[in-house]
């Protein structure tokens, strides 16, 4: 689609950035200051070139972190370094960002019923889809040209800086350009978010199989491994970009004939019929939860597990690694036990904070149905408040429980086979721990839910921020306090370190206590 | 008769915006009581308040003799909802929609369910996404009207329906009155209030402005007379009771309160009546003597 600059279709971008504004600073604010930050605390942290040789040479041959954060080019810079810990993890953020954005303006107004009235306006019937790709595109060059901004002004030489933000900025415009088919091709916002995402999982997995393997040319299927070739502070071959801008193109404009091709409200594939009468099972709350949740849940569930495999199966080379040991320990966030349970433990952690979203994304289920009116229409049957929410919960935690354990077994497992394993019972522990805070989060969501049902759309940025904090908040030198407010931080990490018995009695207590304290206010307050 | 649903000296506030104001409705066991008021007068809101999912600032909700705020879920099986805009999941089939629903209420009875379908014209196989509006609305109405229930509370329901929907929709509302269940159908179609409900209730602005059987309402406004005499009288327009009178030579059109009504007929009786024809007042003038100018 090329989106054509006709004043109507401005008119819709305006809407559109009205609509999506505060979320779209928190994104672009949120992703470009952090690789400034980051350069900032490198610089002091590792402020002799000696170090950061020493660290060079560490994960010069290390294919386990290279699966994370891509590969360590040059780490003998501060910028080397501040690439090697943002690239990938802000790339992959921006392609999210995208991702959500375009889905939110494109399928989910349609679905809502939206786009129909603005459809039988004069404006084209492509008005829309170009609206959310220029909106989209937008958010994606400014994230890149305020991240190049950033770390100039933290004293970033100007062309490492500037490949950075090409890369994160790059990143989006790509995945601008699969979301707009995405949601052509699927009727629901959620299935084109699904698909979107998954093929964001998808390009995660290759340029990581690329990175750490032989097959080096992997990288050029991946947009996220273009990013990488972008090559900041490296060689910095900002010619890549030129991939980035065709391949949206491409896509944008295979958007714009879908829509052509299909009616309004409807995908490329025909509705199909459905059942006369209900199944047994859809007879409650809990069975109508189970069913509204059960595929997603599935579909996180299979992710992970192929994350967790692909995680597990590269764990090989980092135990062979000695040197410089205390220095890859800091990086890793920690300072006990051998690497490999350290790298086991912190990839446990991020399965979990993926495990907790899918679980919060279920009980947020409860506000999509207040949200659409459906809750009303339930709760004017005999089911209780109570029962709607916690079903809801009930599903979420479930989903989390099984999403953490796909991901940890098959994480476990293919660390055995590759000969590598942690301790077995540390990484059972681990798993058993790392669900806590999963629960934890989960139980915020109901208490936002129940509670503060406006401010529900925070309960998704609370499990990143969690993330990040824990991921980031050492190497920024956060407060303490600061570092606290993440239930991460609380969270014994297993296998290498130890579990408290009282530190998983009091986790357990908090998402008690939450889930309390939403069903409570959910009995007390208005139905909205 | 015992009331199945009371109201009494309602208020609610949504910020600063009062929505009901010192409310009152009262239905009456085994009648259908039609709740009339324009767009925004409060109706969802009063309805969304006997079934206990808002909560009011002031006043007393008694709904089939329990507090609908405390003891919703069990008051709730024994009644069905319709709300205004009926939102259905559009990954379910009507036909589970239609099942889902009826479980929650306590049961469904299968062989009335097939037979509502049947009569509605509703495809139970396809999915809530591609149904229209008054699709959706049938999906509701079978629902709620295959449910075992004491009271029907129906939020504008045949918004949406066709006409030969609609006459349907009538047909059932008075089986299930005839069978002894109380219906509250809220509405803004004065036709509709009109044949169908023995009471009403009249809002505007939160607040109750008329209420009573129909007959008692009819008797609030006139009866429009056509009539032609042998003799005009020069002073019918100060006649006690007689109002908006236009004449044209030996033909007449006025309106009759109904406590004169008896008066002016004999009068006019004495005149020589020709041909006359006359109409009830309908609640749409009631409607525009709250409303209108």
């Amino acid at each position: 689609m090329s989106p054509r600059a006709s004043r109507p279709i401005w008119s819709l971008v305006k809407l559109d950035v009205r609509l999506e504004r505060w979320r779209l600073l928190a994104w672009v604010l949120v992703l470009s200051i952090m690789p400034a930050i980051v350069y900032r605390a490198y610089t002091s942290l590792f402020s002799s070139s000696a170090q950061r040789a020493g660290l060079s040479k560490a994960f010069g041959s290390s294919a386990s972190l290279t699966v994370i954060a891509g590969p360590a080019r040059d780490l003998s810079t501060v910028g080397g370094l501040t690439a090697w810990k943002c690239l990938v993890f802000c790339a992959t953020l921006a392609a999210i960002m995208a991702i959500t954005t375009v889905v939110r303006r494109t399928r989910a107004d349609e679905e809502a019923g939206r786009t129909e009235l603005l459809g039988s306006t004069p404006l084209p019937i492509s008005a829309g889809l170009a609206a959310a790709v220029v909106v989209g595109l937008s958010s994606s060059l400014l994230t890149g040209v305020l991240t190049t901004l950033g770390l100039a002004l933290v004293g970033s030489p100007l062309g490492g800086a500037l490949a950075l933000g090409a890369a994160i900025g790059g990143a989006g415009v790509a995945f601008v350009g699969i979301a707009a088919v995405a949601a052509q091709a699927t009727t629901t916002s959620r299935a084109a978010s699904a698909l979107a995402l998954g093929v964001l999982g998808a390009a995660f997995a290759v340029r990581a199989v690329g990175d750490t393997t032989s097959l080096h040319w992997l990288d050029w299927a991946s947009p996220l491994g273009w990013a990488e070739e972008l090559s900041p502070y490296g060689d910095d071959r900002l010619w890549v970009l030129g991939l980035f801008v065709g391949f949206a193109a491409g896509l944008w404009a295979l958007a714009a004939l879908l829509l052509r091709r299909r009616d309004l409200g409807g995908g490329l594939l025909p509705e199909r019929r459905g059942p006369a009468s209900a199944p047994r099972s859809l007879g409650g709350g809990l069975g109508l939860a189970w069913r509204l949740d059960a595929r997603w849940l599935l579909a996180w569930t299979i992710g992970l597990a192929a994350m967790g495999a692909v995680i597990g199966s590269v764990t090989t080379s980092l135990t062979a690694l000695a040197a410089d040991n205390h220095l890859l320990a800091r990086f890793l966030g920690g300072t006990h036990g051998s690497l490999t349970d350290l790298y086991l433990a912190q990839m446990l952690q991020m399965l979990s904070v993926l495990a907790a979203a899918a679980g919060v994304q279920a009980v947020l289920r409860a506000h999509a149905e207040e949200d659409a009116g459906r809750a009303e229409e339930l709760l004017a049957t005999g089911l209780t408040r109570v029962r709607f929410l916690g079903s809801h919960l009930v599903v979420g935690a479930f989903g989390a429980l099984v999403a953490l354990l796909a991901g940890g077994l098959a994480m476990a497992a293919a660390a055995w086979i590759a000969g590598s394993p942690g301790s077995t019972a540390g990484m059972l522990g681990g798993i058993g721990v790392q669900l806590l805070p999963c629960l934890v989060l989960v139980a915020a969501s109901v208490a936002l839910v129940g509670g503060a049902p406006r401010f529900s759309v925070l309960a998704l940025p609370l499990v990143i921020a969690t993330y990040v904090l824990t991921t980031f908040g050492d190497l920024l030198r956060l407060p303490g306090w600061v570092l606290d407010l993440s239930v991460y931080a609380h969270t014994p990490r297993l296998p290498g370190g130890s579990a408290p018995l009282g530190t998983v009695l009091a986790l357990a207590l908090v998402a008690v206590v939450l889930t309390a304290v939403g069903l409570a206010a959910m009995r007390r307050r208005d139905l909205t | 008769m015992a009331s199945i649903l009371r109201m009494s000296e309602i208020t609610k506030r949504f910020g600063s915006t009062l929505a009901l104001d010192a409310f009152d409705l009262e239905v009456a066991e085994g009648e259908i009581h039609g709740f009339l008021g324009p767009n925004g007068a409060g109706k969802s809101t009063a309805l969304r308040l006997a079934l206990g999912l808002l909560r009011a600032d002031g006043g007393e909700v008694e709904l089939l003799g329990g507090d609908p705020w405390r003891d919703a879920p069990s008051l709730h099986r024994r009644l069905a909802y319709v709300p205004g805009e009926v939102s259905l999941w559009p990954q379910l089939t009507g036909g589970e929609i239609i099942d889902l629903l009826g479980r929650l209420r306590g049961g469904i009875d299968p062989a009335r369910r097939d037979a509502l379908i049947e009569e509605f014209e509703l495809d139970p196989t396809r999915r809530a996404r591609g149904y229209s509006k008054g699709n959706r609305q049938k999906v509701a109405l079978v629902a709620a009207l295959a449910s075992d229930v004491e009271l029907l509370l129906l939020d504008e329901p045949t918004a949406g329906l066709d006409p030969l929907m609609e006459a349907l929709f009538q047909r059932h509302m008075r089986t299930e009155r005839d069978r002894g269940r109380t219906v509250l159908l809220s509405s803004h179609l004065l036709s509709e209030v009109e044949s169908l409900c023995d009471s009403v209730t009249i809002i505007r602005s939160g607040r109750r402005v008329e209420h009573g059987s129909l007959a008692e309402l009819r008797h609030l406004t006139a009866t429009r007379i056509a009539v032609s005499l042998t003799a005009m009288p020069d002073d019918l327009a100060s006649w006690p009771g007689v109002q908006e009178v236009v004449t044209n030579g030996s033909e007449a059109m006025l309106s009759v309160s109904t406590e004169r009504l008896s008066d002016t007929m004999a009068r006019l009786a004495l005149q020589g009546i020709t041909a006359i024809t006359s109409h009830p007042p309908t609640l749409e003038e009631l409607f525009l003597r709250q409303y209108g100018r």
